[in-house]
């Protein structure tokens, strides 16, 4: 639990170095912009950052950096939701419901939704870190390949939650996205489907992929239309509506609590990173929700569900990082360089020896993620503006914006070429009627699913009752099929109320036509 | 390796005009006169923050003191450093890049394993300051206390521990040259293979595998979750004195782990004998600069000065090491 | 075609996609086992391949629609809340199949003829395509794309970029 005297001293760390507290404005804004251009993910940003930052004291380089990580955090779902391209794929669950919200004229109250969600959790996951970062560490540690194989499973299941017209065409694209994410070389060291190219061997690069199969489905489809929404009236910039939509907020506290715990969770297991918490935590707020039909079609709590899971999965990566010096995911690894370059080695004799340092690190980010609530409206004010632009000017310019920020993924023209073939593959599925969504879920879950499948085979000796040995996975597993059961038992009942119901209409309605003896349309 | 792709084609002989060009404006003499006119690329195959990165980064400040210009890095992570050497190499070899990489054993490996469209001597060393080990360790909590328990155990039934183990790699060559040597029915045990060292590392100091063979460097901000059981080095390792050395355990022949620092085309070294002593001297000079070894000790990373021709030297012996076991990696 | 005593439509532009998709799908499979038939290669891509194989086995007859059958059964897009209603207005498909094809053109030259001027000349395409005919707009427009993106990236990564002209 929480040390008090090593609390007062990291206050006094705090206030004693305001002139790092400079840097939080234009770390988030650096931040935000960046996360906001597609391709460039949070990884990305922080990685161009950290040569800066070199110039400037521990502490100072530390502020700026987590605050390009919180910003980054948030500015990916601007893109999400006003075009439907995630910046990154900790954005790519935000799209589903964002999108739906921004075609139906909510655009405001989609980003007010998404930058509450994004803040409060992101405040609750630093809290929880500060009282539990110990702890924490050792249970991260002692998570094996049973446990992650049972998460990443745990991440499919939102192709359930996927609904498409052919249950056969769904399954097909997510066996095919699953196989295009195993390309490349294996856990294993086998060399699978390259062709021969040197740039495949790390397998298909995730992020030009998924950016040309959901940007064909929307960009160009945005060729035959003059503005992004059609709608004139819709087209508005309103602070009203924005804040609305951050006090709608609060109204979903039990999504932001399920959304920040498995957020939490799993982006403090090491290298899993943000981009499976949003698929859960969406996964499970539809799966749980009485209204479960109306998400993807402009559901607020799909907004809060995603979001919350990625900016409370910040705090969870931090943590691992801090106690352990292992890297969550790929920014907290740009972190650890960052904390290196300025001769600390982040680990546990680092939170030993300077507890007071630590949790002012984590002071500073519950302090950035209140100014972020500040500079986050004004982003998305200013953002929301381009959909007032007409399509031609849009169109040309975020498509431009799209092929380099995949050139920046990759450093050669493989990445723009990623982006052309897999919008080729997108619109092709599209105009069958194949869910794109399913074919993401596949590229950005599969390695994942293979390597951790490997692993527990190789550990287990082929035996499958190793599982037993697990209790951690066996939770999961547990956690999973109740929470599944449940849902099935509620749409069970709901059905039968349903069915009641329409008995009930029906009878109604007999009765009335007998009264009437006129012919009904049925 | 004859996959060349037109884009490659295109760069090469794009390089090539490049190349002819400047040779025909000027004189390879008066070209080292000018050296270096211009900001230098240091390329990196590693993705930001990790060793090579932060090696390169701490380090270049010294350099440019030295060399006068700006260096510029350029991380071109991806296949196990292949693309990174394959973009250096199709560079003009003007001296405006230089290779920061963990040479041995990465080079050799793309080289034996994935049909690098390049050669061993194609890489010319200037000087690789750190020197890593293959670590075999276990969770500091763990119930194994020595190496030698750990090889009596797998010879009574060689699935009685789990291994976790980055394949293809000098680890998992030290690991089966170990076994072997023990006697060890290597192909009844439970491996489990790591793409990495880092999650390798983590899988050991959680206890999810009971030995880890690593890279020793990584495991010193861990050090106080794991035991070491035994370090594949001739002698004594300074950043890690208590890691028992192999031999006192086993007598078997072992790889030696990472060798990374500073590299450059031989094209270079052979065409261009002047600048490649200038940026030779400029490394020298650097390594050697008490402020530089000062700066890089604090951030656990090595300035030794080994030289272009020992460092040569270690390369292409690692190189042949590897040839000699590559069956053991397949 | 006719079969038995009903005629049937072949949808082959779907037939095709699916056909495709499993070739690509086999051709992995047996590209995966020619490296090594170790359970450490095939444990996940060989189940994961044959099940989409039987999933295409599956989809097949859904390519082929009774004529009558086919008139009765109107495309419910209500239902699938993710499915994107692509237009099928023909100016549109022809609008989107230009913007598609200047993309591709884009991303194969930018290494050719260098960014700059791929980016120009797509972002020029891509306005023309979209309804600017304005020749002032056209040419201001693009050129503030191309400095914008390509002065803004370079100063971003550290990557080079190939341009012929900036």
């Amino acid at each position: 639990m929480i040390d008090v005297s090593a609390f007062n001293e990291a206050l006094g760390i705090m206030f004693s170095s305001v002139g790092s507290w400079g840097w939080i404005v234009p770390g988030l804004i650096v931040g935000l912009v960046f996360s906001a251009i597609p391709g460039i993910s949070i990884t990305m940003a922080m990685a161009i950052v950290l040569p800066m930052s070199l110039y400037m004291d521990f502490f100072s380089a530390i502020v700026f950096l987590t605050s390009v990580y919180t910003g980054a955090g948030f500015g990916g779902s601007v893109p999400a939701i006003l075009m439907n391209i995630p910046g990154s794929p900790s954005s790519f669950a935000t799209t589903f419901d964002g999108y739906a919200m921004s075609q139906k004229g909510e655009h405001n109250e989609a980003l007010g939704y998404a930058l509450f969600a994004s803040t409060l959790c992101g405040i609750a996951g630093y809290v929880l870190l500060l009282l539990v970062i110990e702890p924490l560490a050792d249970i991260v540690l002692r998570i094996g390949p049973v446990e992650m194989f049972a998460v990443a499973i745990w991440g499919m299941m939102l192709l359930g939650s996927l609904g498409s017209t052919y249950i056969s065409r769904g399954l097909l694209a997510a066996a095919l996205g699953i196989l295009l994410g195993t390309v490349g070389m294996n856990t294993a060291g086998f060399t699978r489907g390259t062709l021969g190219l040197p740039v495949l061997l790390d397998g298909i690069a995730p992020i030009p992929a998924m950016i040309g199969l959901l940007a064909a489905s929307q960009l160009l489809s945005l060729a035959s239309r003059d503005y992004i929404i059609e709608a004139e009236g819709s087209r508005e910039v309103s602070l009203r509506k924005i804040l609305k939509g951050c006090w709608g907020t609060l109204k979903y506290p039990g999504v932001l609590l399920r959304g920040s715990i498995i957020g939490i969770i799993i982006g403090a297991v090491p290298g899993v990173g943000s981009s499976i918490g949003n698929l859960i935590a969406y996964a499970e707020t539809k799966r749980t929700a009485k209204d479960s039909a109306t998400f993807g079609k402009g559901n607020p709590k799909g907004v809060i569900a995603a979001e919350s899971a990625v900016a409370s999965g910040e705090g969870g990566s931090m943590a691992t990082m801090l106690a352990l010096g292992i890297p969550g995911g790929g920014a907290t690894a740009i972190l650890i360089a960052a904390f290196m370059m300025h001769n600390i080695v982040p680990g546990p004799s680092f939170i030993e020896t300077q507890k007071p340092m630590v949790y002012a690190i984590i002071l500073n980010n519950i302090v950035q993620a209140i100014v972020l609530l500040a500079v986050g409206i004004g982003f998305i004010y200013v953002a929301s503006n381009i959909m007032k632009v007409r399509t031609r000017y849009v169109l040309p310019a975020i498509l431009v914006i799209a092929t380099l920020g995949t050139f920046a993924v990759t450093g050669e023209a493989a990445g723009p070429i990623t982006l052309f073939v897999f919008a080729l593959l997108g619109y092709a599925l599209n105009r069958y009627q194949y869910p794109v969504s399913a074919v993401v879920v596949g590229i950005l879950l599969g390695r994942m699913l293979e390597t951790e499948f490997l692993r527990s085979y190789q550990l287990s000796g082929g035996n499958p009752l190793y599982v037993l040995e697990r209790p951690g996975a066996m939770a999961i597993f547990a956690v999973m099929f109740i929470s599944l059961g449940m849902t099935a038992w509620g749409k069970r009942k709901q059905n039968r109320a349903e069915a009641a119901e329409a008995l009930a209409l029906r009878q109604i309605q007999e009765e009335t036509r007998a009264a009437h003896t006129t012919p009904s349309k049925g | 390796m004859t996959h060349f792709t037109r884009r490659d084609v295109f760069k090469i002989s794009a390089g090539g005009v490049a190349v002819a060009s400047g040779m025909v404006a000027m004189p390879s003499i008066l070209r080292a006169a000018t050296y270096p006119s211009r900001p230098i690329n240091v390329i990196v195959p590693f993705a930001t923050g990790g060793y090579n990165d932060r090696l390169s980064r701490a380090f270049i400040p010294y350099l440019e003191q030295e060399l006068g210009q700006p260096l510029v890095i350029v991380n071109k992570p991806g296949a196990g450093t292949q693309l990174g050497n394959s973009y250096a190499l199709n560079q003009p070899a003007d001296g405006y890049s230089i290779l920061c990489t963990s040479a041995a054993p990465y080079i050799p490996l793309t080289v034996l394993l994935q049909n690098a469209p390049y050669k061993i001597e194609d890489f010319s060393m200037i000087n690789l300051p750190s020197r890593d080990y293959t670590l075999a360790a276990t969770s500091s909590g763990g119930p194994v206390k020595t190496f030698a328990e750990v090889i009596d155990k797998l010879k009574k039934d060689p699935t009685s521990l789990s291994i976790g183990v980055q394949p293809a790699s000098a680890d998992y060559a030290n690991m089966v040259l170990a076994f072997q040597a023990a006697g060890i029915d290597a192909s009844k045990l439970r491996i489990v293979t790591y793409d990495g060292g880092g999650p390798a590392r983590n899988a050991t100091a959680g206890a999810q595998v009971d030995v880890g063979f690593v890279g020793g460097e990584g495991f010193l901000p861990l050090k106080s979750k794991v035991r070491p059981l035994a370090i594949f080095a001739a002698e004594k390792v300074d950043w890690y004195p208590d890691a028992p050395l192999i031999g006192a355990t086993l007598k078997t022949d072992f790889v030696e782990g990472s060798q990374r620092g500073w590299a450059v085309s031989t094209k270079l070294k052979n065409e261009q004998p002047e600048i490649f002593k200038i940026i030779v001297a400029a490394v020298e000079k650097a390594s050697k600069n008490p402020k530089a070894i000062e700066a890089l000790k604090l951030q656990e990373l090595a300035t030794t000065w080994y030289g272009p021709d020992a460092s040569n030297k270690a390369y292409l012996d690692n190189a042949a090491k590897m040839a000699k076991y590559v069956d053991l990696l397949k | 075609m006719r079969i038995g005593r009903h005629s049937y439509a072949i949808d082959y532009g779907h037939l095709a996609l699916i056909t495709f998709i499993a070739a690509l799908v086999f051709w992995y499979l047996l590209d995966a086992r020619s490296v090594s038939l170790s359970v450490n290669n095939l444990l996940l891509v060989q189940p994961v391949a044959i099940f989409a194989l039987a999933m295409y086995l599956f989809i097949v007859p859904q390519c082929f629609h009774k004529v009558e059958a086919r008139e009765a059964a109107k495309p419910s897009s209500e239902n699938d809340p993710f499915a994107v209603s692509l237009s099928t207005d023909r100016a549109d498909v022809m609008r989107m199949a230009a913007l598609g094809v200047s993309l591709g053109l884009m991303v194969f030259l930018l290494d050719v003829i260098g960014f700059d001027i791929a980016i120009f000349l797509f972002a020029a395409a891509a306005m023309a395509i979209c309804g600017e005919r304005r020749p002032l707009h056209l040419l201001f427009f693009s050129l503030a794309v191309t400095l914008v993106t390509i002065y803004g990236f370079r100063a971003l990564i550290s990557y080079p970029m190939h341009t012929t002209l900036l």
